[in-house]
């Protein structure tokens, strides 16, 4: 698994951790960050169960389990907290686990015994040692329980589902977008797919284009810095989402004639079920 | 702010084929074990029917009896008898179904805690946590990451020995309701022989009283084909769980040694 320091100021660290190579085909790829400020450590997102072995193995290479003291959950999904229990196992007592009230109950058919600090909508603050992360609402992106995790400090913000890309390997070139034009077919189906409110959307934009940033940092693929950032907020502004309602009454349509006129060939191009009869057939 | 300069390190691939075959054989046993156990369950899903059945059939031989007067005396007798066997039957039923839940829910928690042993067993792999026997590790990182995972893997093979413990005690268990439904089935049978005896000489309620022997006959025919097919599934789940618990000692063992060597760094144990 390949690990890259992000940013580094004295005691106060961001590393990210993927790209693993040796991750079968039909597994996601993950971004595991990791925010280490003295000798306090929350592990954002710390992946699923088959990332465990490789997670572990890269992360103590670079600071010791007993300093892991946190865990934080965007949201629900498995390729994000299905780990919890081998977490739970290695790290210390004190390990403290976060995560959407929404989800707390779901997120423990990973592991019942685990006990989740719930985390309320409007989201609030999680102190590492000197510095303080924000816990910023995603909601509807993609989860309805779903947060982003800003760092004033470094300027950096975790966006979860947010901006992930899915890269091919072989058209990876590190791990930073180096060209946003062309970066854009890795996000777009994606975004149109699984983001589910262009309301919510909007929300979110707004709220973090009115934060200082240097870097967006996605749970999939490749990380935005510098003007990217703010690129990568104009084109999700831009983007029409939900796109599995396509055939379905978009919300841009303003008359109920206009509404009639879009539902009529949605009914007519949905799957029908073959007619079946189990009635004997009448003589 | 200057830019911090980005560090990017790559490390070694990991081995995904770190599985050892002791979790994989206790894997495997729980499978076949857990098997047995569904096909007995399965095999034993009739006694419930044929208990309640056997309770209304002594109830008309009861209502029966008593419109044969005195002729239905000793009729009346066994068809009590039956009913106390019946309430038995339903009563193992019942504990049946708690020992199902046991069964079920043990297996679940001895194959979950396989699985989690499965990936703590890579990640020692790839911390490149060493053999027992190997020097100790001087990076802080490494040493207490090996102690992390040492520790961790100790918890799950104490699950693992207490999920195979509940496991093989509740097939313990089914065995002892199995020969209960056995003495259940021998009662009903002299039961049903008594009956056919007192109907013969029961004058004009004989039908009746006959067709009463040969019902609870039937039900008895039931019991035992049930008892035939269970008894075997039974006796297969005690033989996999005898040897399931001595994988799962064997393995718990095989690591606290291995841990104890590891924590001695620089000693040997001569083998054997």
């Amino acid at each position: 698994m390949i690990c890259t320091t992000i940013y580094r100021e004295g005691k106060h660290r961001w590393l990210v951790f993927g790209q693993d190579p040796e991750r079968p085909d039909n597994v996601i790829d993950t971004n595991q960050v990791v925010v280490a400020s003295g000798d306090s450590v929350v592990l954002l997102d710390p992946g699923g169960m088959e990332v465990f072995p490789a997670m572990l193995s890269a992360l103590t290479e670079r600071l010791g389990i007993e300093q892991v003291r946190h865990l934080f959950f965007s949201h629900q999904d498995p390729d994000v907290c299905s780990a919890l229990p081998l977490w739970r196992s290695v790290c210390g007592s004190g390990l403290q686990v976060h995560a959407s009230w929404l989800w707390t109950g779901f997120i423990s058919h990973f592991d019942r015994e685990a006990k989740i600090n719930a985390l309320p909508d409007e989201g609030g603050v999680l102190a590492l040692n000197e510095a303080r992360l924000q816990l910023v609402p995603a909601h509807y992106l993609h989860s309805p329980g779903n947060f982003s995790v800003y760092d004033a400090r470094a300027r950096i913000l975790f966006s979860g589902d947010i901006g992930a890309s899915l890269v091919p390997p072989k058209e990876r070139r590190g791990l930073y977008v180096e060209n946003f034009a062309d970066h854009i077919r890795f996000m777009d189906g994606f975004h149109r797919r699984w983001m589910a409110s262009e309301k919510a959307r909007d929300a979110w934009v707004e709220r973090v284009a009115r934060l200082d940033l240097d870097q967006l940092v996605p749970q999939h693929g490749l990380l935005f810095r510098g003007d990217d950032v703010k690129r990568f907020l104009d084109w999700l502004a831009a983007l029409p989402l939900g796109s599995a309602l396509a055939e379905e009454v978009r919300p841009e349509a303003k008359t109920s004639a206009e509404h009639r006129a879009l539902e009529a060939p949605a009914r007519a191009a949905r799957p029908r079920l073959a007619a079946t009869s189990t009635a004997p057939a009448r003589r | 702010m200057e830019p911090v300069p980005v560090t990017t390190r790559t490390l070694a691939p990991a081995a995904r084929s770190a599985t050892p075959s002791p979790s994989r054989r206790i894997r495997e046993e729980v499978g076949r074990v857990f098997t047995h156990c569904l096909n007995a369950y399965f095999a034993f899903a009739g006694v419930g029917d044929l208990a309640e059945n056997l309770r209304v059939l002594s109830l008309n031989a009861e209502l029966a009896a008593g419109r044969a007067g005195d002729r239905g005396r000793a009729i009346r007798v066994l068809t009590q008898y039956t009913r106390e066997l019946v309430t038995r039957m339903m009563q193992i039923h019942h504990d049946m179904v708690k020992i199902k839940a046991i069964t079920y829910g043990s297996s679940a928690d001895a194959l979950r805690v396989l699985h989690r042993l499965n990936f703590l067993d890579m990640a020692q792999h790839q911390a490149g946590c060493p053999d027992a026997g190997e020097a100790e590790d001087a990076g802080g990182g490494r040493g207490s990451t090996r102690a992390a995972l040492e520790r961790a893997s100790r918890a799950e093979f104490t699950a693992i020995l207490n999920a195979v413990d509940r496991l093989v005690g509740s097939i313990g268990q089914l065995e002892n309701l199995a020969r209960l439904i056995a003495e259940v089935v021998a009662q009903s049978d002299s039961i049903a022989t008594n009956i056919a005896i007192e109907a013969a000489s029961a004058g004009a309620f004989e039908v009746e009283f006959s067709h009463v022997a040969t019902t609870m006959r039937g039900y008895v025919e039931k019991l035992r084909e049930i008892i035939d097919e269970a008894g075997g599934a039974v006796r297969e789940a005690v033989k996999s769980g005898y040897s399931l618990k001595r994988h799962a000692q064997g393995l718990a063992g095989q690591e606290s040694q291995a841990q104890g060597r590891a924590a001695a760094p620089g000693k040997r144990r001569n083998a054997g």
